[in-house]
């Protein structure tokens, strides 16, 4: 038997081997390769290979200087050559180089946003290892995802398993007021630091030790531009920064914390790819928090696993550990599920109820939209020029025709092909970073984030040289196939089948405006969604309606100043309400009434307001009577909304004077709302339940400034709240701002489907022009006949659209149902949402169609209208 | 005239192309040294060795006639220079000359 040795690992040594030593070498190669062959075919082709890698040193290699000269002359041919045909034919080389630059900025802005939404976090050392504990719970049979867990948690886990090398607490602040002699800085970004953190996340101190940091309690550690606020810009130059006494003051609901803090560390800020975002840490009262508790899920506790430690492992052993520290009897128990989160995940895979997660966190989904609205687009470009170049080939099919009979190989020709694509593609991409470096600005306010084009980074400029290969490979593959495969003998007979390629060009045309379409249909339907969810009547009137915090102000500082805005002709109303209104989330299961069967349990939402709530918010009783402030017993009545006297199984009259008790206060039901969204349109609307309770929490006031007067309410509440309250400002919200924001991605999300619908329009019949013209071209002979026989300029216009038309008509069908079932899915992420209209299809279908007809026709009419003389003359 | 060298690994496969006199080549060559030495020895170094052996014209070479084996190459045949040899003499009188001025140690 012959065996043979790998047959690349030979082609490698002749192609590098110099020519005196590839005889020798090969042949001893071969030999040892023989001989090994019959004890170990395997390991003898494995070391002929190696052995060939060994070769592959200078004394061997083929020197450069008569390294086949001909073929850089060749390469250089090859551009010389193309672009000659590129300034021969304007408009061809136009088309294609903008639509290619366009789809490559686009694919290009969506890198960078891509690329930056998944650098999130990464720049910790060992994220790979950092994982949050978070946990279903089990709430009246809703399953719940919460991403925080009880304090004890992560000291807990390190104390019971071995891979747990590290463990960190983090506790929510929502503002805070540093006061350092005479300088006072208010800062909302807040977080609450066991010692673990600093030493489990990278975020480097400037100033301070940090295994000394938070040992001790009352100390607090501060960001770089916190400390410029407070100890002026030259801090760094003041040697007895640490330890010097900093006073705080928060209001955390009815809690005041107020203190001195012994400065601990001045830290970097966080990166704005850091999904903990935060300017001060204090660390937690070691007596005074809850953070020992294993009952109250407050914080978030992340933890570290040795390295090379599988989390899956852990995970199960998670299953039922909670046990070990709550009785399942507990009635507030809820079957909680721990389960770890990765470090990476949590920026793009956060989805917690309960506002539970209060980082900063995005959404994968966008993500994936974005990516394949900008990849649609690029392909889109791609199309354009592979039916160009395909549908152009007679042009180049002489100069093939003579160079394979000179003696081109068919493979020379497709490099040759390649090359012309990838000069094609290395234009676009300068437009296109000139029209990413133009559009970033654009982009940064959509995304609000602060993207830059890496240009001087080794590592962009591969990544662009790797884009440019597979995007003019791409492009230029079929084409090179294509147009290398013509046979000399066919082309210089004249044989030329005109119709070769054109079902493939077909076909790419109608996916082009397939994805148009679908992308119309996208914008179309996420805009009227939007439009939808703005104007849907919520059950309350969101106008003119301003959201005072009163956190800073004691409860009875927050009561006068209520009746001191009652009292202000600009201001309509003024109530004092426990919650904004925006996405309400407090709700308990503490709740039971009259008639309550043992086993039936339900979620309610809770709000403590006062008698002018309903007259502020505009919102309506179905029966009953609103809290009276001169009945005292409405201190413990209660007014519910629809939902809840419907779960009851209540008609709205029937649950009046009905008792309940919430939280064991019991009362009876003295009215029930009309209901009202309380939360996003994502949410159904929920039982919900008012108390009256003064004593009780109040997190704010609730303005209604009269029509037009909402610049003198809001001077008036500024001034009103300095009364009580003279170093932190007034924080106040426009309840119907703060909606919108709720929602914010799917805004962003629609802005940028339409935006690139619009570029796919254009690239899209970019093409279409293109092959328009040529078409016209290719027959102006038939339409010189055509017209010399009689027919119009209408008749012949018709004629050369017509094929077109059909195409788009085609892709219409074939994106309607897709594009049906896309925006279905999206749509059922609302649980308010429009219903899918064949309106919409007809209008997204018709709006690329008249943008084609219109490029067609043009094109086709100009063709019609040429003097029939000179088309026949020539021949 | 450039005194040229001899590098440890090159006098060996000087010895080895001077031992197989005219017959030498690559593969002999080869599995003469991983006899003699009892190790594993790369063909790619003896290839070097040769190479360098031919510019410092201690060696010259030939090839053989044409085979089916060896993937149809011919064997290229190494044999000594009367440079090599004389090489090779200085080497052996030197050392043997050294080696006899070691003084009689017992390393009982």
């Amino acid at each position: 038997m012959k065996v043979y040795p790998p047959k690349f690992a030979v082609k490698f040594l002749r192609w590098f081997c110099r020519e005196e030593y590839v005889e020798e070498i090969e042949g001893d190669l071969t030999e040892i390769f023989e001989n090994q062959y019959i004890s170990s075919p395997r390991k003898a082709k494995w070391k002929f290979s190696w052995s060939v890698i060994k070769y592959f040193r200078p004394e061997f290699i083929k020197s450069l200087k008569n390294y086949q000269p001909n073929a850089i002359g060749m390469y250089k041919s090859y551009f010389k050559i193309g672009w000659r045909n590129l300034i021969k034919s304007k408009v061809y080389s136009l088309i294609n180089i903008s639509g290619l630059a366009i789809g490559l900025a686009c694919a290009l802005a969506i890198g960078l946003f891509i690329q930056d939404e998944f650098s999130y976090d990464r720049f910790h050392r060992n994220a790979s290892d950092i994982y949050r504990v978070v946990q279903q719970q089990n709430q009246a049979g809703e399953l719940y995802q919460v991403a925080s867990s009880p304090g004890p948690m992560g000291e807990a886990l390190k104390a019971d398993f071995p891979e747990v090398v590290k463990s960190c607490l983090l506790g929510y602040q929502r503002s805070g007021v540093l006061q350092q002699g005479t300088v006072t800085v208010e800062s909302s970004a807040i977080t609450m630091a066991d010692a673990g953190f600093l030493k489990m996340f990278d975020f480097p101190l400037i100033l301070g030790n940090p295994d000394k940091v938070f040992t001790e309690p009352n100390q607090v550690v501060i960001t770089d531009r916190i400390a410029a606020n407070l100890f002026g810009r030259d801090w760094m130059s003041n040697g007895h920064l640490l330890g010097k006494t900093i006073s705080y003051n928060s209001r955390e609901g009815e809690r005041t914390l107020t203190g001195e803090l012994t400065l601990a560390g001045v830290v970097k800020e966080p990166p704005t790819n850091s999904h903990l975002q935060f300017e001060v840490i204090l660390t937690f009262n070691p007596n005074g928090d809850n953070n020992k508790n294993w009952m109250s899920n407050n914080y978030l506790t992340y933890i570290q696993l040795a390295h090379g430690s599988n989390p899956a492992d852990l995970n199960r052993k998670l299953d039922g550990y909670i046990k070990k520290f709550v009785s399942p009897d507990d009635a507030n128990f809820t079957k909680p599920i721990f389960y770890l989160q990765p470090l990476t995940d949590i920026y793009l895979h956060s989805d917690f109820d309960f506002h539970t997660d209060w980082t900063k966190t995005s959404n994968i989904v966008n993500v994936r939209i974005f990516l394949a609205v900008g990849m649609i687009v690029l392909l889109i470009a791609i199309f354009n020029f592979i039916n160009l170049s395909t549908a152009r080939a007679m042009r180049r099919a002489k100069e093939v025709g003579i160079r394979k009979t000179i003696g081109a190989y068919q493979s020379q020709l497709m490099t040759q092909f390649l090359s012309e694509s990838f000069l094609i593609t290395g234009i676009s991409v300068i437009l296109a970073l000139a029209l990413v470096s133009l559009e970033l600005p654009f982009l940064n306010a959509l995304t609000s984030k602060s993207l830059t084009l890496p240009v001087t980074e080794f590592n962009f400029a591969v990544a662009l040289l790797l884009f440019i290969t597979i995007v003019s490979l791409m492009a230029g593959f079929y084409p090179s196939i294509y147009l290398s495969g013509f046979q000399p003998s066919k082309v210089f007979k004249g044989v030329f089948d005109i119709h070769s390629g054109r079902r493939f060009r077909q076909v790419l045309v109608v996916t082009q405006f397939t994805f148009t379409v679908i992308l119309v249909v996208g914008s179309i339907v996420i805009y009227k969604q939007l439009a939808f969810l703005s104007d849907k009547n919520l059950g309350f009137d969101k106008s003119q309606l301003i959201y005072v915090e009163t956190d800073n102000l004691s409860k009875e500082h927050a009561q006068l100043l209520k009746l001191d805005l009652q009292k202000q002709s600009a201001i309509i109303g003024a109530t004092s309400t426990s919650n904004s209104l925006i996405d309400v989330i407090n709700s308990t299961l503490g709740f039971e009434w009259e008639g309550k069967l043992p086993e039936d349990k339900f979620v309610i939402t809770q709000l403590n307001v006062d008698p002018w709530y309903l007259s502020t918010t505009g919102m309506k009783l179905i029966s009953g009577r609103n809290f009276n402030i001169e009945i005292l017993t409405d201190t413990t009545a209660y007014i519910i909304n629809e939902s809840a006297a419907r779960r009851m199984g209540w008609t709205p009259v029937e649950a009046l004077e009905k008792s309940c008790t919430l939280h064991d206060a019991k009362g009876p039901i003295i009215g029930v709302v009309e209901d009202f969204h309380f939360r996003p349109m994502t949410a159904a609307i929920e039982p919900l339940i008012f108390s009256y309770m003064p004593s009780r929490y109040y997190s704010g006031i609730m303005v209604k400034a009269g029509p037009n007067q909402v610049r003198e309410s809001i001077a008036l509440i500024e001034q009103l709240h300095k009364k009580y309250e003279v170093i932190a400002p007034v924080h106040y919200t426009f309840v119907d701002e703060q909606l919108e924001n709720q929602y914010r991605f799917e805004q962003r999300t629609g802005k940028v489907v339409f935006l690139f619908s619009m570029l796919a329009i254009f690239v899209a019949c970019l093409g279409l022009y293109g092959l328009a013209t040529f078409n016209a071209e290719r027959r102006t002979k038939e339409i010189g006949i055509r017209k010399v026989m009689g027919a119009s300029v209408m008749n012949v216009g018709a004629l050369l659209s017509r094929d077109f038309i059909y195409l788009i008509v085609l892709s219409i069908i074939i994106a309607s149902p897709l594009g049906y079932m896309l925006m279905r899915t999206w749509l059922e992420g609302f649980v308010y949402r429009i219903e899918l209209d064949w309106r919409f299809f007809v209008a997204a279908g018709s709006l690329p169609l008249s943008v084609a007809i219109l490029t067609v026709f043009y094109q086709a009419v100009t063709a019609a209208r040429m003097d029939p003389v000179k088309s026949l003359r020539s021949e | 005239m450039i005194q040229h060298t001899l590098g440890e690994f090159e006098e060996l496969v000087l010895l080895m192309v001077a031992a197989n006199h005219d017959e030498a080549y690559g593969v002999i060559i080869l599995e003469g040294l991983e006899e003699n030495l009892k190790k594993k020895v790369n063909i790619s170094a003896v290839h070097v060795a040769l190479k360098r052996l031919t510019d410092k014209g201690f060696v010259k070479s030939r090839y053989g006639g044409i085979t089916t084996d060896r993937g149809g190459r011919r064997k290229k045949y190494y044999s000594i220079t009367a440079l090599g040899k004389k090489m090779l003499d200085n080497q052996y009188s030197l050392r043997t000359s050294i080696y006899k001025q070691i003084p009689k140690i017992s390393f009982g």
